[in-house]
């Protein structure tokens, strides 16, 4: 893909869990994009985002007013926040060339917490999310976000991944300065955001 | 919200309804939050002090409707918004007052769907009940429809005399997308009661009812037959004409696109009720092939094939959807589906990816564990429903629990605490009966759990119910300070109004009282011997029982302790005491998410970054293993 020209609409999905700041995330780069006169709209299924269960984005940047969701295996950008949750979303939404972005880091469901249920090999679940995409970029968010100076900034490390591996029609300047409207933590999300572009450069 | 007219916003299509009803000058709006609703009276309860305009949360959607006519009755612009589940509660007075009018002001009621049912027990459709109770039903496609239709709205509810419904399904409502916004109104009428216009049916109904069909027609006739809200694209003579309404349009439209079928037409029918039937007709004769496409129930599919019955035999097209199988009768449409149906009708064959592939990615999830919903850590619902699974466990397995809609729903999943959940209040009802049936040989105790919020919503008949025909059920309120499930909206009980202004308060265990309980007790979940003790107690008790578990949150504690920049309490485990893996009552039979298992020692572990310091699992642990450390 060239980094001149996108298909329209260009596709993202963001697969997490409740509580990781997925439709925040969402937002933020919705309203990057539409600075640059893009038609931006965004399909949340978060019904049950305060207590833990799977969160999906679908954010679609285009001319024209389209819908909310993305097709089956269309989209061109997968962002994961949780690896499983990457690797059963993506399962749905990716394609042959689809590219992923995975914050390695688990959050591991209530059954696996207490022993009922196993987290497979986290290697398995790169291998078989490597298989499904054109490029996978693995990194772990979490341990950025706490060099940033907080963990729940893994969000912000994870736009910052986005937008340091250059692949969407949203650019890297517009959307740290989406970032740094953020009132709360600016300074933390400012650094998170940096830290997460370098850690995609250096796997370019 | 309060964006300058011309500007451009992303938002959600709930966002824009609520600044549609601004930009129309609504001066009264009610609802009860229910998603995928909540947002509209959120937004305007944010702006109402600055903008003159009344808002509510009302205590449910039949009073929040009630009181939206009440305004617009005296010539104000009123509005109520809901899930579809509230129409559903609030049809009787419809029907009643579509009858009547009501009055000089514009009424408007807002109605979510929820395809899929993403939140909700049920899926519905609020069209043809529209239809059926007689007010006028309209449902926007976009975004910028969904802001600009809440002032067409209110100029047709006016202007005719009717009741106007706007339908939204949760795709349109929780999604976002770009629209621009238009100048807001800041003309506030002055209410005004006219004596003579009393509104009532009598003494002849039957002759109001006449009278609502001819103002229906006048609308058909005035309005709908040549509104620019329906349109047409395609060619003259469509090989194949796709009816649809609402975001479905917006599937419909991208499929068309990807099919790459320049021979397709889609007429996208927005004044649902009463339907264009001129325009529709018009349309059917161009074609010989026809598929609906609309969100939960055929209603155009049925309303339309109806209206074929008045053309020539020969000349009915054949008709493709969810009544023929080629659209599933359930769940929600989308872009997949849209694609799928079109191509089928019209054998073709595509596909998004090859199915080697597709094969291979549907098995590659196969070693992803579930996620199951369960109580946050820290929750007061956890330990109350612990403390009603081990009341029953003492009374040696007796004890029939029911249940409710709210965040405690998920005691459906709490090792199957909860036998029942169905329609807010149901559960208490359903207890009462179950209490009556000991003449016929059930003698187990009843247990009825409800939220704070669904008391007040729909529960005070059924609980007088049980007292008044002494049915033996045990009420349990679990009264969390807030309608956890929706997004915090305050209650009768929270002493606070939409507005964030302090209100007399209603407490629950007054109301227990007042209604007649013999015993009410009030008991903190995360006192959990307690707790045990009074549910054991109330099960075998002659008096009638109701008990409130009272604790706020754990959400809000945490928000308070982080404004505070308090700590939150440490707790560990002591290996050394810890019973292992023939133990597991925290992690397992407690389920505290934070009690996680530590595989390596085989002991449990406290996980400081999800435990919210409620300390319940000092209590639970049989072996003395859990304790706080000290700062
Ligand atoms: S104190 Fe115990 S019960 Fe409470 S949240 Fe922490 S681990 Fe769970
Ligand atoms: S309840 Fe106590 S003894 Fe039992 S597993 Fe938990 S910490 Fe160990």
């Amino acid at each position: 893909m060239s980094n001149l020209t996108y298909d329209d609409p260009f596709n993202i999905v963001i697969a997490g869990v409740g509580g990781q700041g997925n439709v925040l995330s969402s937002r933020l780069i919705a309203d990057a994009a539409k600075t640059k006169g893009y038609f931006v709209a965004i399909g949340e299924t978060y019904g049950a985002a305060q207590r833990g269960g799977s969160v999906m984005s679908h954010i679609r940047i285009s001319k024209h007013d389209v819908g909310p969701l993305i097709p089956k295996h269309s989209t061109h950008l997968l962002l994961g926040f949780e690896p499983i949750e990457a690797l059963r979303v993506g399962s749905l939404y990716m394609n042959p060339e689809s590219i992923a972005i995975v914050n390695m880091h688990p959050v591991h469901p209530i059954e696996v917490l207490t022993g009922q249920l196993e987290y497979p090999p986290i290697q398995d679940v790169e291998n078989r999310l490597r298989s499904l995409c054109s490029r996978l970029f693995t990194l772990d968010a979490v341990n950025l976000a706490q060099q940033a100076g907080d963990p729940l900034v893994m969000n912000t490390v994870m736009v910052g991944a986005l937008a340091g591996a250059n692949l969407t029609p949203v650019k890297e300047n517009m959307l740290e300065k989406e970032i740094s409207k953020i009132r709360r933590l600016k300074e933390v999300n400012l650094n998170a955001f940096n830290l997460g572009v370098e850690a995609i450069k250096k796997n370019l | 919200m309060t964006g300058k007219a011309g500007d451009t916003v992303i938002g959600l299509g709930n966002d824009a309804i609520a600044r549609g009803a601004l930009e129309a000058g609504v001066q009264f709006a009610a609802a009860y939050p229910g998603t995928p609703s909540s947002e509209i009276l959120g937004n305007l309860a944010t702006i109402s002090k600055e903008s003159g305009i009344y808002v509510e949360w009302s205590v449910n959607e039949k009073v929040a409707f009630e009181a939206a006519t009440a305004a617009a009755w005296t010539g104000l612009r009123a509005m109520a918004s809901m899930k579809l589940n509230g129409l559903f509660v609030l049809l009787d007075s419809l029907v009643n007052i579509a009858y009547t009018g009501h009055g000089p002001g514009g009424l408007v009621l807002v109605v979510a769907d929820d395809p899929f049912a993403h939140s909700s027990t049920a899926e519905g459709d609020a069209r043809p009940l529209g239809f059926y109770s007689d007010v006028v039903v309209i449902e926007p496609s976009t975004h910028q429809e969904a802001k600009d239709i809440i002032p067409y709205a209110f100029e047709l509810s006016e202007k005719h005399g009717v009741i106007v419904m706007v339908r939204e399904t949760t795709r349109l409502a929780h999604s976002r997308a770009p629209f621009k916004l238009g100048k807001i109104s800041r003309t506030l009428r002055t209410a005004k009661f006219d004596y003579g216009l009393p509104l009532h049916n009598l003494p002849r109904p039957h002759l109001r009812h006449g009278e609502l069909h001819a103002r229906l027609e006048k609308v058909r006739k005035e309005e709908f037959e040549k509104s620019p809200w329906n349109r047409y694209d395609g060619p003259a003579k469509p090989s194949l004409l796709i009816i649809t309404s609402g975001i479905a349009w917006k599937y419909i439209r991208e499929a068309v696109e990807t099919l790459q079928l320049q021979d397709v037409g889609i007429l996208r029918i927005a004044t649902i009720s009463p339907l264009p039937k001129a325009l529709i007709l018009d349309h059917l004769k161009t074609t010989t092939e026809v598929l609906f496409f609309e969100e939960v129930d055929p209603y155009l599919e049925e309303q339309i094939r109806s209206l074929a019955s008045e053309m020539p035999a020969k000349t009915i097209p054949k008709f493709y959807g969810k009544l023929t199988g080629h659209i599933p009768n359930f769940g929600e449409v989308d872009i997949n589906l849209a694609i799928k149906s079109i191509a089928a009708v019209k054998k073709l064959t595509y596909t998004t990816a090859q199915e080697e592939y597709i094969n291979a990615a549907s098995k590659a999830p196969d070693i992803v564990p579930r996620r199951l919903l369960t109580f946050c850590p820290g929750c007061p619902h956890r330990p109350a429903y612990y403390s009603i699974y081990r009341a029953i466990k003492r009374n040696k397995g007796k004890g029939i629990v029911t249940g409710d809609i709210g965040c405690y729903s998920l005691g459906v999943f709490y090792h199957g605490v909860m036998r029942n959940q169905h329609s807010m209040g149901a559960g208490v009802g359903i207890a009462s009966g179950l209490g009556k049936l000991d003449q016929f040989g059930l003698t187990d105790p009843i247990i009825s759990v409800v939220g704070d919020s669904t008391f007040f919503h729909a529960c005070l008949p059924a609980l007088v119910n049980i007292v008044y025909n002494q049915s033996k059920a045990v009420v349990c309120v679990l009264d969390n300070n807030a309608t956890a499930m929706t997004g915090f909206q305050p209650h009768p009980g929270t002493g606070l109004t939409a507005t964030g202004d302090v209100t007399s308060t209603v407490p629950i265990e007054r109301v227990l009282k007042g209604i007649g309980f013999q015993s009410v007790s009030v008991v903190d979940p995360f006192n959990i011997k307690d707790s045990i003790d009074t549910v054991y107690k109330a099960l075998n008790s002659e008096e009638s029982q109701a008990i409130v578990f009272r604790r706020e949150c754990a959400l809000i504690t945490n928000r308070q302790r982080r404004q505070r920049q308090e700590p939150t309490p440490v707790f560990k485990v002591d290996t050394d005491k810890c019973f292992g893996e023939k133990c597991k009552i925290c992690s397992v039979e407690f389920n505290c998410p934070a009690c996680v298992w530590d595989n390596e020692s085989n002991k449990a572990r406290i996980e400081v970054t999800l435990c919210n310091g409620c300390g319940v699992c000092v209590d639970i642990c049989p072996h003395n293993a859990i304790y706080q450390v000290e700062k």
